[in-house]
């Protein structure tokens, strides 16, 4: 199987327990791995969510310093991305 | 070729006419639109390409000592197979024949160099001469890979300068490389696919510009007469209307193929970088201690917020007992005012803004200290690991977002459910988010472990967190086992960003923007709700003492004392069933910030003169617990914070609930949650009269 098609199996699985593992277990570098990850989410096949906390839940648009939305604050918070297979 | 028009602002072009055209190719953010600046100078305008709402950049650039060029800054784009406006401007260009520009100088990022060779694979294809700019070079040699530029440009056939646009580092060079290759322009060797690919596409090639690309694309759509050989190239038996899609992933995966030759020529990895904050994950998003860590430093979040808080908090209830409260009773007196004007203000207002302004510093500090937390990246972590809590549990991975959305309040968190396709899992969310503790209720933890706890109020109120935490996880579970049974397992990958110093303007605003919107929601509903208290404790109730009248009524003979009262013989087995404490739930469930107010209330009320003496509220509770609970004060106290913490949050809530799931929904909702809160703070009270 190629690293690419691997890619998406082993998120389809859920083993892989964040970028740097999911490159370890497809035998490619945290670059390429990333690379492949966006080109299943172009593809329709992956989706990638912002996951924060910190900023309001509407994202900025819903946030009182929010400007034009971008993050009146100047910055966003550090933020987890959860990366999924898109439902049909 | 004569250079078009780029642009349409003004309808002038910054290029002089029949100049050679270069366009930049690239990724978004590698560093594209600065190295174009920094070519043209102040000889540039923006505006819309012709026929399209395309914003573009063009410009005059003279490269060395050659003639100056029409130089168009192109939208960023991830592919040539084009997903936007944006991207399909820079397909057509390269492959329409009529208005395919010189030369591309492809602006490559060293640091993600996977996906930008990936677009140079299909720049390459188009047949335009390239000359590669390599940005951001000193990111990747930050992130241990050295990338070799001649190596580099061995592996791909065609120049490769390193640039640093910022600085306008390499740009001369760029430009006497480029002025070479318009001089004389030799095409970018299109990578190999692979035997078959190859053999294929070169069967399909209809010749003329952009041939190789149009005979791949010909292929990837399975179209035409190209289907019989895309046929060829997919496994036998492959469903027909899934050919064109099989072939546009072998052509992927043949240029990732490509691109990872090109990666093991051109670029060193010193090794596998272990950083501190790598290290640092190791130990806080360890499966071990992982989750002991994040309820200590909760713990320790909570312990600091109320032992700091504690004597500001005392100042400021000083402040509205003392001289607050004897300044307006004075004004009242000064303008006879009527006695019930007296009673709202003294009894009612002064009472319970005095109560909820003196959280104002406790929240602050409990902000700030969460808004640095959050800031620096650890908060992350923490979902990081409550995540994998949840999913031990069953319930989706994402849930534990709007769960910590709800900490703050719990109206947000259940629109945060909405991340959630499933809309199973959106309603077993909407189901549990009432049990995540929200702010509003920290208030009444903080004033009865103020009260009954002293020295262990923080661990106290950690422990209704640690408790709230439960009561999710275990109501997922139990919900989940129940009612959810079809809900299936849905895998995630989180991938956790990296640590940073909290900044202190973040922190700041941070900090006020939830405070400033705790103060503005909960002022609202204490006025309101104090006025509303008020005026049903001076309406006398039905079969209240002769000579009652409006203002003159004993409070537990009002019509809000008498339904109080009528409600507290529930709470007889929790310990509580005294008419002030049902009167400060009744409150409650319209919304939590009126507890504190509405128990302020009630005693001011009834003792106005004692109440008002700094300190007074604390007596005034112990008494009415220790008469209630048969002298097991603090099990009939801890069931009341229990009881607190479970039942419904607010009617916003319900209505916010009911907008997601339903009316239907929402009722079996509010009935469990008060099933849960009695069971439970029965629970609590009769373990602790056993115990005690």
């Amino acid at each position: 199987m190629s690293a690419l098609r691997q890619v998406l199996d082993e998120v389809r699985s859920g083993r892989a327990r964040g970028l740097d593992d999911l490159a370890r277990r497809v035998g490619v570098s945290r670059d390429e791995a990333s690379a492949m990850v966006d080109h299943w989410v172009r593809k329709g096949r992956l989706d990638v969510t912002d996951l924060s906390a910190a900023c309001s839940s509407g994202g900025c648009g819903s946030c009182p310093s929010g400007d034009h939305g971008s993050p009146g604050c100047g910055t966003t918070g550090p933020v987890l991305l959860a990366i999924s297979v898109r439902q049909p | 070729m004569l250079l078009e028009k780029p642009c349409c602002v003004d309808g002038e072009d910054a290029a002089p006419v029949g100049a050679p055209r270069v366009v930049l190719v690239g990724n978004p953010n590698v560093g594209k639109s600065t190295l174009f600046n920094a070519l043209t100078g102040a000889r540039q305008h923006v505006g819309n390409w012709p026929g399209k709402t395309v914003a573009v950049a063009s410009g005059e650039w003279r490269p060395g000592a050659g003639p100056a060029v029409g130089l168009v800054d192109l939208p960023g784009t991830y592919s040539l197979v084009p997903d936007s406006p944006d991207e399909e401007l820079t397909r057509e260009l390269l492959v329409d024949a009529d208005r395919r520009p010189e030369l591309v100088v492809a602006v490559l990022d060293a640091s993600n160099l996977t996906r930008n060779l990936y677009l140079a694979a299909q720049i390459a294809d188009t047949g335009v001469p390239v000359v590669v700019a390599l940005t951001m070079v000193d990111v990747a040699r930050s992130r241990g890979l050295d990338v070799d530029p001649d190596a580099l440009a061995g592996a791909l056939g065609v120049p490769v300068v390193p640039v640093v646009p910022r600085s306008g580092q390499g740009v001369d060079v760029l430009a006497g490389v480029v002025a070479s290759a318009l001089t004389a322009p030799a095409p970018f060797a299109a990578p190999s696919l692979g035997a078959a690919l190859d053999g294929a596409v070169a069967s399909v090639e209809p010749g003329g510009p952009a041939s190789r690309w149009r005979a791949l694309a010909a292929l990837e759509s399975a179209d035409g007469p190209a289907r019989e050989v895309a046929v060829g190239l997919v496994e036998p038996g492959t469903p027909d209307d899934e050919v064109a899609e099989e072939v546009e992933l072998l052509v992927a995966e043949a240029r990732y193929a490509w691109a990872h030759r090109v990666l093991e020529t051109a670029v060193r990895r010193r090794g596998d970088r272990v950083t501190w904050s790598d290290r640092a994950d190791r130990v806080l998003t360890s499966r071990w201690f992982g989750l002991p860590i994040f309820l200590a430093v909760m713990w320790g979040v909570f312990e600091a917020t109320t032992s700091i808080a504690a004597p500001l908090q005392d100042a400021v209830q000083n402040l509205f007992d003392g001289p607050v409260s004897d300044g307006l009773g004075w004004v009242l007196g000064a303008v006879s005012a009527p006695e019930w004007l007296d009673g709202l203000v003294q009894d009612g207002l002064v009472s319970g803004v005095g109560q909820l302004l003196s959280f104002a510093p406790l929240m602050a500090i409990m902000f700030v200290l969460l808004a640095v937390l959050e800031d620096s990246g650890y908060m992350a972590r923490a979902a990081f690991v409550v995540d994998r809590l949840m999913r031990v549990v069953g319930l989706p991975g994402k849930a534990f977002l709007p769960i910590i959305v709800g900490f703050g309040c719990n109206v947000p968190a259940l629109a945060g459910t909405r991340i959630l396709r499933n809309p199973r899992q959106r309603l077993l969310m909407n189901l549990i988010i009432p049990f995540v503790s929200c702010s509003a209720r920290l208030t009444v933890y903080v004033l009865l472990a103020g009260i009954f706890f002293g020295n262990q109020a923080g661990t106290m109120v950690f422990g209704m967190y640690v408790l709230s935490i439960a009561l999710v996880v275990g109501m997922g579970w139990v919900l989940r086992r129940v009612l959810f049974r079809d809900l299936a397992h849905e895998p995630l990958l989180l991938e956790l960003p990296p640590y940073r110093r909290p900044a202190l303007r973040v922190t700041a605003m941070q900090t006020w923007q939830k405070l400033r919107a705790f103060l503005r929601t909960a002022s609202g509903i204490i006025v309101a709700t104090v006025t509303v208290v008020w005026l049903l404790s001076s309406l006398a109730a039905p079969g209240a003492a002769a000579g009652s009248s409006f203002g003159h009524v004993a409070p537990e003979e009002s019509l809000f004392g008498s339904v109080s009262r009528a409600v507290a013989p529930v709470f007889a087995p929790a310990g509580f069933d005294d008419w002030h404490a049902s009167a400060a739930l009744i409150t409650g469930f319209v919304a939590k910030e009126a507890v504190v107010a509405t128990t302020a209330q009630t005693y001011s009320a009834e003792e106005p003169a004692d109440v008002h003496q700094a300190g007074a509220l604390g007596p005034a509770l112990r008494d009415t617990f220790t008469a209630t609970s048969g002298g097991h004060v603090v099990a009939a106290v801890l069931a009341f914070m229990v009881f607190l913490l479970a039942y419904t949050p607010c009617m916003t809530t319900v209505a916010a609930q009911r907008q997601e799931i339903g009316t239907r929904w929402t009722l079996a909702g509010i009935v469990m949650q008060l099933g849960v809160a009695w069971v439970l703070a029965v629970a609590v009270f009769q373990v602790g009269v056993l115990l005690s």
